[in-house]
């Protein structure tokens, strides 16, 4: 037999062909969510998960890879956790891509996230609503108020009956002992619960408290729904106290969160995050304060060592200085000086003041009196005495006066002896060698003068 | 929270910063002296903010008037 073969046609190659499939399903489907009932359930080597999805009139083939592959969302994001939830005739919503198993000629849906439907309809509304307050900017970093770090009050939106509120208590006990907590007891899960919480923050606004936390504890995404209002979104965000959302587990988010000021993983958490640690922070200040200290120390003792340089450079620098430091010096010695003969002074004056204490100034004054009259009697004979020796010498004087007397020569005349005088010259003539011959001569008698001529000399 | 007083935080903060400044080799004494007397008595206002308070923890409720009122209670850890 022969066959034409159709040289115009494109002939594939069955791995080819598959490839191509696969490649154009993988791109028109690239993401999907499809809607159906689980049956075939398979986890074999608690890895991978194999179902088949179903409903009145069809199947498809989904498999579910433990990998890397899945955005954690606020689902599931490991297989063991979907499958515990997962079993036949559960309805569910599965979002992923199509693909194909080539060995075998299948196609099947490669999924990334499963949500049972009850709950998938409140995932669906939580991501609408999620978006939307996005878009109209409620979650925005600049609107977010800080949280003081000592509020004086704090306010507590949670139920009173819940463990909740105990380890809350529990750790702020522990980080700071005198704490003032002010506490709205509300429902945290049901229909009346968003409206209670509403009412509980303008309580606390009107009440007025530093900041507020919101708590609950986990549970399952229907039983956080209350968390997920968006009127009460909406209240968080005018709220005009910092909020703190610190609901569920740590893999839990919600509206609450991402509205808050600050969103705390759990409650716990939230409780952590309200206030500080009171002793690091006394321990913080403390460092501070040695840390103060140690640097003024620091900064005298630098100075000091500066003086000490500047003064030792300043001499070296200018001659002035040294000049001015002689004449320190010299200020200095004087002061030193003035000191010392104050102080020698000072050492006189007690000494003197010693002895003053030591001697009896009335006996003194007494011997002093004593003495002056003494003194008066032997003044007064010293007068006496005085007298009579003037007296005396008076009579002396009187006999040295009358011997005077005699020795004036008009005396001498009136006793009978004359004076001889050259005539010339008026040279009294002690002898006759004091006048020559025939000179002529003068002699003074008591009643008058003779002039006469030396005729003739006798030497006795 | 009175306004008029000095918030812990800006007192903390304010404490840290002058232990900063402080570090400063260049600072002249005399503000170095004050500055050292600034943070002392930060650090004292500090640790009697932190002792101020007691212990309360209360319940705030509406009276039937629609007053707000609190009441002491106490929750077992």
């Amino acid at each position: 037999m022969h066959f034409d073969t159709p040289t115009q046609l494109k002939i594939y190659k069955v791995s080819e062909l598959n490839f191509e499939i696969k490649f154009n399903l993988e791109n028109s489907y690239s993401d999907i969510w499809v809607e159906g009932e689980i049956s075939n359930f398979a986890y074999p080597n608690k890895k991978h998960i194999y179902f088949s999805l179903k409903d009145e009139n069809s199947i498809i083939k989904v498999a579910f890879f433990d990998n890397s592959f899945r955005l954690s969302d606020n689902f599931f994001f490991r297989t063991n956790e979907i499958a515990n939830v997962l079993r036949d005739g559960l309805h569910v919503y599965v979002n992923g891509y199509l693909s194909t198993y080539d060995k075998r000629s299948e196609y099947q849906i490669i999924a990334r996230k499963i949500i049972p439907v009850k709950e998938g309809n409140l995932l669906i509304a939580f991501e609408r609503l999620k978006e939307k307050l996005s878009n109209e900017g409620y979650f925005d970093e600049k609107h977010k108020k800080s949280i003081p770090i000592l509020p004086e009050k704090i306010g507590l939106i949670t139920s009173k009956s819940g463990a909740v509120i105990k380890d809350i208590i529990k750790i702020l006990n522990k980080r700071f002992k005198n704490f003032h907590l002010i506490l709205k007891n509300t429902p945290v899960q049901g229909n009346d619960a968003p409206l209670e919480i509403i009412k509980a923050l303008d309580d606390l606004e009107e009440f007025g408290v530093d900041v507020i936390i919101i708590a609950r504890g986990g549970g399952s995404f229907e039983d956080l729904a209350a968390f997920n209002d968006e009127e009460l979104a909406k209240r968080i965000f005018k709220c005009k106290i910092p909020v703190i959302s610190g609901v569920g587990h740590q893999t839990d988010f919600t509206i609450c969160d991402f509205v808050a000021d600050v969103r705390a993983a759990t409650p716990t958490h939230a409780a952590e995050l309200v206030i500080l640690d009171k002793e690091e922070f006394l321990l913080e200040i403390a460092k501070n304060a040695s840390k103060l200290k140690v640097l003024i120390k620091r900064k005298i003792n630098s100075l000091k060592k500066e003086l000490h340089f500047i003064l030792q450079r300043k001499v070296i620098l200018n001659p002035k200085t040294i000049l001015n430091k002689k004449w320190q010096i010299h200020d200095d010695l004087l002061m030193k000086l003035y000191s010392n003969i104050n102080a020698f002074i000072k050492n006189l004056k007690s000494n003197i003041n010693l002895l003053k204490s030591k001697i009896n100034i009335s006996s003194i004054k007494n011997k002093l009196k004593l003495l002056k009259s003494s003194l008066y009697i032997k003044s007064n004979f010293l007068k006496e005495d005085y007298k009579n020796l003037v007296n005396s010498k008076k009579g002396e004087v009187i006999l040295i006066i009358e011997r005077l007397k005699n020795l004036n020569p008009a005396s001498l005349l009136q006793r009978g002896f004359s004076i001889a005088k050259e005539s010339k010259t008026g040279k009294i003539l002690k002898s006759i060698n004091d006048i020559e011959v025939n000179s002529e001569m003068e002699t003074t008698f008591i009643d008058g003068l003779i002039y006469s001529k030396v005729i003739k000399k006798f030497i006795k | 929270m009175k306004k008029e007083e000095l918030k812990f935080e800006d007192a903390i903060l304010r404490l840290e910063e002058i232990v900063k400044e402080l570090e400063d080799e260049n600072i002249p004494l005399d503000e170095a002296m004050k500055k050292f007397e600034e943070g002392i008595k930060l650090s004292k206002y500090c640790v009697e903010k932190l002792n101020e308070a007691e212990k309360k923890i209360e319940e705030l409720t509406r009276t039937e008037n629609g007053e707000l009122k609190t009441t002491e209670i106490s929750i077992d850890e």
